[in-house]
């Protein structure tokens, strides 16, 4: 069954914007997939990292001179929370028993609907 | 055929409407709160650093015996299996009657990024699996794994999982990585140095994989963009839309080490496939695992393509195992109206049965 006549000035476009995302995402994925983009990518984000390295180690510096924690020394006090919180939630455990907690406990019985 | 489409006033006047629509509701859907997802009442069981451990309160009486434990993906939230009232696969198993958990993952800390594969296949998994034993005071379950939460979920089971898993099921799981054509070229050893990249950020950042996911399809992005405002008068589908785009765009970084190993053995050595693959010096075998076995594959997935997954059926070792593939894609295989219809009904129905 065809759809009656719509003053819908949409309905062009969407058709067309499907075969643009078909043709877009076939074309894309060839062009990504090649040898060269894939080591224009790889090059770009090598780049970024050491421009990211050079800045990690011009900010650690100047965050020594004026006494301040870097990221490492944030991450380091992470860590530690992170092993304190590990061993709180073992003593909690502990503490309540078998660790179980208390949500409700249905029967376990359920056996599946009679199949008509 | 409604009325609208015979009579050309009328429908020129719905679409009139609609077009008055778009730019009203337009102007909401950049002021109001995106739709809240993950809503079915739960509690955290565990919570250590980068693994969450949920169970959902049971919404009826009577559940089946053998427990369920969810399994999500290291990159994304596991709100994908709770999105809303209605399209909650976890409410969906709920009231079937099944008891339900679910492990997930927060955004590894800087702190967390020496985790590998050994962490999360012998230490996160067997972790949740013995919380849910003591729990549920049963002595199995039934593990269901979606995507690369079902890799590490058939990690485990070879490893460790005799004796208490009685089934495994895994949604749109690799186990062929060379067919993952994209991404291989992507993760060519010739220009990608995985190990200079987790040197440089612990962790494996967000930007990097998203923008993976998003380049598998390069035109879908600005298309959806533009079918959203064209479906802007549509409640329903800017709903969906928000949170499909919640869920897609909020990718979790990796942990340095687990993602360096999953490049090396997975993308480069296809380990799995050439019978190589080792978790803490441990072979892994498919052929141990001898629980009841589904898998679910979608037919149209850009992610992990149907060909990734054939091969998972015949390696595994149990006699009673199965694959099917349904039509949809990565996402709308588990969650969204198709899941709904599709895959919910027939998971609800092979558990049945292998869940007394």
């Amino acid at each position: 069954m065809t759809a009656g006549p719509t003053a819908d000035p949409f309905s062009f476009f969407r058709e067309a914007l499907t075969q643009w995302e078909k043709s877009a995402n076939e074309i894309g994925t060839k062009v990504l997939g090649t040898e060269k983009a894939v080591e224009m990518m790889h090059k770009s984000t090598t780049a970024s990292l050491q421009m990211q390295n050079a800045m990690k180690d011009g900010m650690n510096k100047a965050l020594a001179v004026a006494n301040m924690p870097s990221k490492a020394d944030i991450d380091a006090l992470s860590a530690q929370i992170g092993t304190l919180e590990g061993r709180l939630a073992r003593i909690e455990d502990l503490l309540s028993g078998t660790g179980a907690t208390a949500t409700p406990k249905p029967k376990r019985t359920r056996t599946p609907p009679e199949k008509s | 055929m409604n009325q609208a489409a015979t009579d050309p006033l009328k429908a020129a006047t719905a679409d009139f409407e609609k077009l008055m629509q778009r730019s009203i509701k337009g102007l909401n859907y950049f002021t109001s709160p995106a739709p809240a997802t993950g809503v079915t009442p739960k509690d955290t069981l565990i919570s250590r650093g980068t693994m969450q451990l949920h169970r959902y309160r049971p919404l009826v009486e009577e559940v089946y015996r053998v427990p369920i434990l969810l399994v999500m993906a290291t990159t994304n939230r596991g709100f994908i299996f709770d999105l809303a009232p209605g399209q909650s696969l976890a409410e969906f198993l709920l009231k079937a009657g099944y008891d339900v958990f679910m492990l997930e993952w927060e955004p590894p800390r800087a702190d967390e990024k020496n985790l590998g594969m050994d962490d999360y296949v012998l230490d996160f998994l067997p972790s949740a699996v013995a919380r849910v034993l003591k729990e549920t005071e049963e002595s199995e379950l039934s593990v269901i794994g979606y995507c690369f939460g079902g890799v590490l979920s058939l990690l485990w089971a070879s490893l460790e999982g005799q004796g208490v898993l009685k089934n495994l099921i895994t949604f749109t799981t690799p186990v062929d990585f060379g067919k993952m054509e994209q991404f291989q070229k992507w993760s060519d050893k010739r220009f990608f140095d995985v190990d200079r990249l987790v040197a440089n950020f612990g962790n494996c950042p967000p930007e990097l994989l998203f923008s993976s996911f998003d380049n598998l399809r390069p035109g879908s992005t600005a298309a959806a963009q533009v079918r959203l405002w064209d479906n802007m008068w549509n409640d329903e589908f800017v709903k969906g839309y928000r949170m499909m785009e919640r869920w897609t765009t909020d990718i979790l970084p990796l942990a340095g080490r687990y993602f360096a190993e999953t490049t090396k053995q997975l993308m480069w050595d296809n380990a799995l496939m050439n019978g190589t693959m080792q978790v803490a010096g441990r072979k892994v075998d498919y052929g141990n695992i001898k629980a009841s076995y589904l898998h679910v594959a979608a037919q149209y997935d850009h992610i992990v393509p149907t060909a990734a997954s054939e091969a998972l059926v015949g390696m595994v070792g149990s006699d009673d195992k199965q694959e099917i593939v349904l039509k949809g894609g990565h996402v709308s295989l588990v969650a969204g109206p198709n899941a709904v219809r599709r895959l919910w009904p027939q998971l609800d129905e092979w558990l049945q049965e292998r869940s007394l």
